[in-house]
């Protein structure tokens, strides 16, 4: 079984990369996909995750007054690095349709961290909570088009959240499984 | 081949069975004489009322053998036992809320629940529990279909069950022993007598369980212990020939001992505690038949409910919970009929004053109403009847509604009965969903009514638990809630080919707006916690048919059943869908894509095909008898999944369900009889989206019946 899936993910890496080749003769240079779990903490009076789409990693907390990362988790609420929440020019647009179809991203619109109350992404409108299972579900079809801390633009999709194992009422960890477009040269294609 | 063999075969049967048929001992058409009373507001026979009626008789309860309404009821085709959503968790954790009636694919809060023809007060998140009923006492359960706004008001948006109880007629007395799994025990004595003018019935039932336990990992029962005390108490006096007075009172008493584990402040604590319920009624009627043509009724009623809980922590009784919930009623009503050669006119006024107050919400809240209904019953020619009727209804914190209601009957030929109504029916928003004022302890959300939420939120800020700087004035001139509104169509089909074939058919359609649902408040309080409230936004219809034969196949047997197809949805959801707003997620490639509208699956929790078999064997000459029944409960909808929010995957759906239950009685004696049977024969279990099926129960029942104890003589008048 693992044998297969690493023939699978080294059969689309030959694609990806030939992909890229075919590609190097436009004068658009290609968007980066990746995607990462991120574990967050469930308890609202815990520290945020904070994350970067450039190193496609989770940034330490010690760095929160930088550059370093472009969005913040915890729970459900999100920071995103601006204003209020960071020094960094971080905002987002969060809009309803296929992620596979947002190929640019648009130059003005953005929202940001204006005060820590009037966030950029309002808590409740990208998932739906559960009352069965106690667990939340990321709404299918929202697209995140992110403008980072350093004025790259990057398309963000939630694929899942999960608990990490638990005793007691309360989960203490939500992982978050997130696909991304990052575009590193400041310009507004997605495009892979 | 198969398939053509099984015809064969089955042709056969039914051809054997028809000749047999012809010996069976009773008609079925007497069935349909049986007078019922909730449909019209007057007594009138089944098989001529233009409206919906089912209709459970004394016999049936005694013959199932059971004890709970709810099991009762479920038996019954186009009702469905539904927990409630709000209190379902798949973490396992007790249903709170516990379970009522789903009618026409519309949820249980709008099934107006009647006790001999007057309102039953007290529920939990729009759930009458049906435990409060007893079973022992009721002589008809009559079940309206349709919205019922026209004569009951508020709340009859899917239909109204009105519970029937007896009346003295002679001298009787009888007492019913049940012992049955869960070391259930239940002793019920009824007496009643008739002397002369005047008629005495009394009631009184005693029920204990230990309750059960379907998960056992979870610390806890599924259903803790409880113990149920039940008094009834009917006075008949005539006062003439012509006028009537009828007092009946009634008192329901539960105590349930609770115990279960929490996490408070990350600390895992065992609970101790007990709930409290009671219920008690109280019912003046004086009738005057003031001529023949001509009946006067007076009526004063009065329910009052209390629902009162004190928890505890175990390890050192300090207080950890304790709610309080009472809502009164008072009700005083004339009603006038008024009967010519072709038509039946009723009239009546009455009054509502109701009180509600609970720990949950801002404080004791009183609602009056005043309300006047009218119906005319017309022949139209030989055989067609036509009720045209409307009730207007003034509560002081609402506009006017006015509730119509028309309904149309033929009797088109001797074996064919065709009828249509329609009507409008209205549930106003109940005190939950209006003055909720709660704050989870442990996790630290707010549920605010919308009547209160301006108030609420101006407090938070004050207390610094939300931003100055929030907006919350768009949420402050928040329009009051609406009433919820529907209109019912019923189309009913009744085919007797024979007398020992009765076919019932009924295809019907609601169609409901302003729903009311619950929503999030766009900003949070400072604990990183919602604010949630409540607001009118579903426009929602549900369609099907139901259809019921009875067979009456010899003097041995009688087969009957039923089944129920039922499409309810969101119209919001649809119009969605067609503008490719809904998208879903696959999930294992976590694509993403639009919904297609083949997928969405409607409302959760309704069931598209459900159905029925029974078979009743009698043997007369040994006192033997039996009755099979199964039911069946088709895949519904329980949760979303896939990202979509609504309902749309094969993922989303909990699978059909089989409930088997068997009775079997020997009449001894016409003072003994004793039964035995199996509810839930196959031992299904659902523990978390259905607790309120406990699995294989076992019973046995000892009834005892005896005429003329006392043997008063009567003088003859």
């Amino acid at each position: 079984m693992k044998k297969k899936s690493l023939l699978l993910f080294g059969s689309a890496a030959v694609i990806f990369l030939t992909a890229c080749k075919k590609d190097e003769s436009s004068p658009l240079i290609p968007a980066t996909e990746s995607s990462i779990s991120i574990k967050v903490n469930f308890s609202p009076i815990t520290p945020y995750t904070l994350f970067s789409f450039k190193n496609n990693a989770i940034v330490a907390n010690t760095d929160s007054i930088s550059n370093k990362w472009d969005f913040a988790l915890r729970l459900t609420n999100f920071l995103v690095n601006s204003n209020a929440s960071g020094p960094g020019t971080a905002g987002v647009i969060v809009q309803d349709g296929i992620f596979d179809n947002v190929t640019t991203a648009p130059a003005t619109g953005y929202a940001y961290d204006t005060t820590s109350n009037k966030l950029a992404i309002k808590d409740g409108t990208w998932y739906d909570y559960n009352n069965t299972t106690r667990t939340f579900v990321p709404k299918a079809g929202k697209v995140f088009i992110f403008r980072t801390a350093d004025n790259k633009y990057s398309k963000m999709e939630i694929l899942e959240a999960t608990y990490d194992p638990f005793t007691g009422m309360f989960p203490e960890k939500i992982n978050y499984k997130i696909r991304f477009v990052y575009q590193s040269d400041g310009s507004v294609n997605l495009q892979k | 081949m198969c398939k053509r063999r099984l015809t064969v075969i089955l042709l056969f049967i039914l051809s054997t069975l028809l000749t047999k048929a012809q010996v069976a001992d009773t008609s079925l058409l007497k069935e349909l004489d049986n007078v019922v009373i909730t449909a019209t507001r007057n007594e009138g026979k089944l098989g001529n009322i233009a409206i919906p009626t089912q209709l459970i008789t004394t016999q049936m309860i005694k013959a199932t053998g059971s004890l709970r309404l709810q099991d009762i009821l479920q038996e019954q085709t186009g009702l469905t036992i539904v927990n409630s959503p709000l209190g379902i968790s798949l973490a396992g954790f007790p249903n709170i809320f516990g379970a009522g009636i789903q009618m026409q694919g519309l949820d249980p809060a709008y099934t107006l629940i009647l006790m001999d023809g007057e309102p039953l007060v007290g529920r939990n998140a729009g759930i009458l529990k049906l435990g409060r009923v007893a079973v022992g006492n009721i002589k008809q359960i009559e079940i309206v279909k349709g919205p019922s706004s026209s004569l009951y008001g508020a709340d009859a948006m899917a239909g109204v069950i009105n519970i029937i109880t007896e009346k003295p007629v002679k001298e009787n007395a009888a007492v019913q022993l049940q012992y049955a799994s869960n070391n259930t025990l239940s002793l019920a004595m009824n007496y009643s007598n008739r002397i002369n003018k005047t008629g005495i019935q009394l009631f009184a039932n005693r029920y204990s369980t230990s309750g059960y336990d379907l998960d056992k990992i979870m610390y806890g029962k599924t259903v803790d212990p409880f113990t149920d005390n039940s008094y009834a108490l009917k006075i008949t006096q005539y006062i003439s020939s012509s006028a009537q007075f009828i007092v009946s009172a009634r008192y329901f008493g539960e105590r349930q001992t609770n115990n279960y584990l929490v996490t408070d402040q990350g600390v895992q604590q065992i609970i101790n505690g007990t709930t409290r319920e009671k219920d008690w009624g109280l019912n003046l009627q004086f009738i005057q038949q003031l001529k023949k043509s001509f009946k006067f009724t007076s009526r004063l009623y009065f329910n009052q409910y209390t629902n009162n809980s004190d928890e505890h922590l175990q390890k050192n009784n300090a207080p950890f919970d304790a709610l309080r919930f009472l809502q009164q009623v008072i009700k005083p009503e004339i009603q006038i009929e008024k009967t010519g050669n072709n038509s039946k006119f009723i009239s009546g006024i009455g009054f509502m004053a109701e009180a509600i107050d609970a720990s949950r919400y801002d404080r004791k809240h009183n609602f009056r109403t005043l309300y006047v209904f009218s119906q005319e019953e017309w022949t139209i020619a030989k055989g067609y009847n036509l009720i045209a009727g409307a009730r207007v209804d003034k509560r002081n914190d609402f506009d006017w509604r006015v509730s119509p209601k028309l309904a149309l009957s033929g009797k088109i030929s001797d074996k064919f009965f065709l009828s249509a109504s329609v009507g409008l029916g209205y549930r106003t928003p109940d005190a939950r969903q209006s003055y909720a004022l709660f704050t989870n302890s442990s996790v630290g959300y707010s549920l605010l009514g919308a009547e209160v939420l301006k108030t609420a939120l101006d407090k938070l800020k004050q207390e610094g638990q939300i931003e100055p700087s929030v907006n919350t004035s768009l949420y402050e001139n928040n329009a009051a809630l609406k009433a919820e509104t529907s209109v019912g169509m019923n189309l009913g089909l009744r085919f007797t080919p024979h007398p020992n074939l009765l076919v019932n058919a009924n295809i019907f359609r609601n169609d409901m707006k302003n729903l009311i649902d619950r929503y999030t408040l766009p900003f949070n309080k400072n604990n990183g916690q919602s604010i949630y409230s409540y607001h009118n936004v579903n426009r929602v219809y549900t369609q099907g048919f139901s259809a019921d034969a009875t067979w009456n196949l010899n003097k041995h047997f009688i087969v009957s059943g039923g089944y129920q197809f039922l499409i309810a949805k969101d119209k919001d959801v649809i119009n969605g869908i067609k503008q490719n707003r809904y998208y879903k997620r696959d999930p294992v490639t976590f694509k993403t894509d639009t919904v297609r509208l083949k997928d969405y699956g409607g409302l959760l929790y309704r069931s598209r095909n459900s159905a029925n078999i029974k078979v009743m064997y009698k043997h007369a000459a040994t006192g033997l008898s039996g009755w099979f029944r199964v039911n069946y409960t088709g895949r519904f909808g329980y949760i979303e999944k896939n990202g979509s929010g609504i309902l749309d995957d094969k993922n989303e759906y909990e699978s059909g369900f089989l409930l088997c239950n068997l009775t079997l009685s020997k009449h001894f004696t016409k003072n003994l009889d004793l039964q035995t049977g199996i509810d839930n024969l196959f031992n299904y279990k659902q523990p978390f989206l259905m607790p309120n099926l406990a699995g294989r129960i076992f019973f046995v029942n000892l009834n005892m019946n005896f005429d003329k104890i006392l043997n008063v003589k009567q003088r003859k008048a």
